[in-house]
């Protein structure tokens, strides 16, 4: 017996209907691109198709044709219909005419009159019909088009609804991530708070003790000094300078007030990476400070800052 | 009177396949009146076809509303030299009705007494008289076919039965219903070249 090849075989069982939904899914795909299988269906729907021939005939329902034709048919019909419709409203109109005219001539032709006020009347209720058949089809398509447009709708709804879902996760990301951040700069800031500010100077001369405590806080960017063992100088004041190689002469901090703690702000003097390298020099000068804006006395204590906090 | 009969069945048969080609024809202008005229010839067989493998009349009533919408649209590409007009037709509603009763898992019935019922449902036998010559000699290279395959094809084709239903309904392994499935195909195939 010969037997059917994979493709005859195949087209076969889909003519036969023995294939399962995949795999009818799968013939109706591959059918337009392959020739040979399109082919071969063709070739089984002849051969067993007149076995649907022995199936006894069952009447559908009575209106799957005005179903099918309203189906097909909407914009058509409409059309028809209104076509049929002026051309009902121009006979209309002739004979409306034609009565006028005859009823003008002679009331005598009371036939004729009535015979066209009958036809009249009956082109009237043919042409009421087709607007009524009009009308019922325009319904439906409104219905139809409600229909696809509420679909079409509670598509965009769901559509929103997922798009807004994803903005609500996507912004519960961005809050999270926010938060996260805040709580670790407020970490790092905690941290810095710890970080030593404070840095301390000792103003002395030699080895001897310390004359002068001079602190500087760069988050303040204040800086102190008091007196610890500097004699009292009458007639004289104490003058703070700042000396820098990077300076072509010291630079005044200002002058000491007795028993004062007088801060003196760094940001009127240079950098504070400059200021942290500095040497910072005492020198006695006439009372109110030096009269050159340069150390005129001789520098009595020296020193250099060192960081106070750890 | 049968002799007559038989002398008369190859020429009307001949004319209603060329009144519906000529039909077809009209549809596929867009013409309506063809359409309708296609439509009361062609459509309580159509309905059938598709009853029979939906088993609800509700469905087949879908199907067929919609396998005529695309007779509608798809006029244009029916050719007169690959099928018969109702073959095509039938085609159209069997594969839809197919991928409809596919796609609803659970077949409604499942009852074999009333698949016997619907199995004996044939055309009866006063019709058989109309019967073309192609649905008879189809019918001859069934008969050729060992009676419980010819009931399978019948199944298939007709009831719409798949290969697991028909495994289930025989009793047999799925593989043995494909074997006896392309074993009977070809063999169809043979006898109607002959």
């Amino acid at each position: 017996m010969t037997e059917l090849d994979d493709i005859d075989a195949l087209a076969a069982e889909y003519v036969l209907g023995t294939l399962d939904r995949d795999e009818r899914i799968g013939v109706v795909m591959r059918r337009q691109s392959e020739p040979a299988l399109e082919a071969a269906i063709q070739a089984w729907e002849r051969r067993l198709g007149p076995l649907a021939e022995v199936v006894p005939a069952v009447a559908p329902p009575a209106n799957l044709y005005s179903k099918i034709r309203a189906e097909i048919g909407l914009a058509q019909n409409v059309v028809s219909l209104r076509s049929r419709e002026q051309h009902l409203t121009r006979r209309a109109a002739r004979w409306r005419t034609a009565t006028m005219g005859v009823s003008a001539i002679a009331a005598a032709l009371v036939g004729v009159i009535g015979w066209g006020g009958y036809e009249t009347q009956r082109l009237q209720h043919q042409y009421a019909a087709a607007l009524r058949s009009a009308k019922a089809e325009q319904s439906e398509l409104l219905t139809r088009h409600a229909a696809a447009l509420q679909a079409a709708k509670a598509e965009q709804n769901e559509q929103l609804a997922q798009l807004t879902a994803v903005l609500q996760t996507a912004k519960a990301e961005q809050d999270k991530l926010q938060s996260q951040y805040k709580a670790e700069l407020a970490a790092f800031k905690a941290e810095q708070s710890k970080m030593p500010t404070q840095y301390i100077a000792v103003l002395q001369s030699g080895t001897d003790a310390p004359a002068f405590l001079m602190t500087v806080d760069t988050r303040t960017h204040l800086c102190v000094i008091s007196a610890i063992t500097a004699p009292k100088q009458p007639e004289k004041s104490y003058e703070v300078w700042l000396v820098h190689d990077k300076m072509p002469k010291p630079k005044s901090l200002g002058v000491y007030e007795e028993g004062d703690m007088r801060p003196m702000p760094m940001d009127n003097g240079p950098d504070a990476a400059m200021f942290m390298n500095a040497t910072f020099a005492v020198s006695l000068e006439p009372q109110g400070g030096s009269p050159t804006g340069g150390p005129t006395g001789p520098v009595l204590f020296t020193g250099k800052l060192v960081q106070a906090t750890p | 009177m049968a002799i007559l009969a038989l002398q008369g069945r190859p020429e009307r048969m001949q004319s209603s396949r060329q009144s519906l080609e000529k039909l077809l024809a009209g549809v596929a202008k867009g013409d309506e009146a063809s359409f309708a005229e296609l439509y009361q010839a062609t459509s309580s067989k159509l309905f059938a076809v598709a009853l029979r493998i939906l088993r609800s009349r509700e469905v087949a009533e879908e199907v067929v509303q919609e396998a005529y919408f695309r007779v509608w649209e798809k006029a244009k590409d029916f050719n007169p030299e690959i099928a018969s007009p109702i073959t095509w037709m039938a085609a159209i509603v069997r594969n839809r009705s197919l991928d409809e009763v596919r796609r609803r898992v659970a077949r409604p019935f499942a009852d074999a007494s009333e698949l016997d019922d619907i199995e004996s449902e044939d055309e009866h036998p006063l019709n058989a008289i109309e019967r073309g010559e192609d649905v008879v000699r189809l019918l001859k290279c069934l008969e050729g076919l060992e009676p419980e395959k010819k009931q399978i094809v019948r199944l298939a084709y007709l009831d719409g039965l798949s290969r697991e239903a028909l495994a289930k309904r025989f009793n047999r392994p799925e593989g043995t219903i494909k074997t006896w499935l392309h074993r009977s195909l070809a063999q169809l195939k043979v006898c109607l070249e002959r």
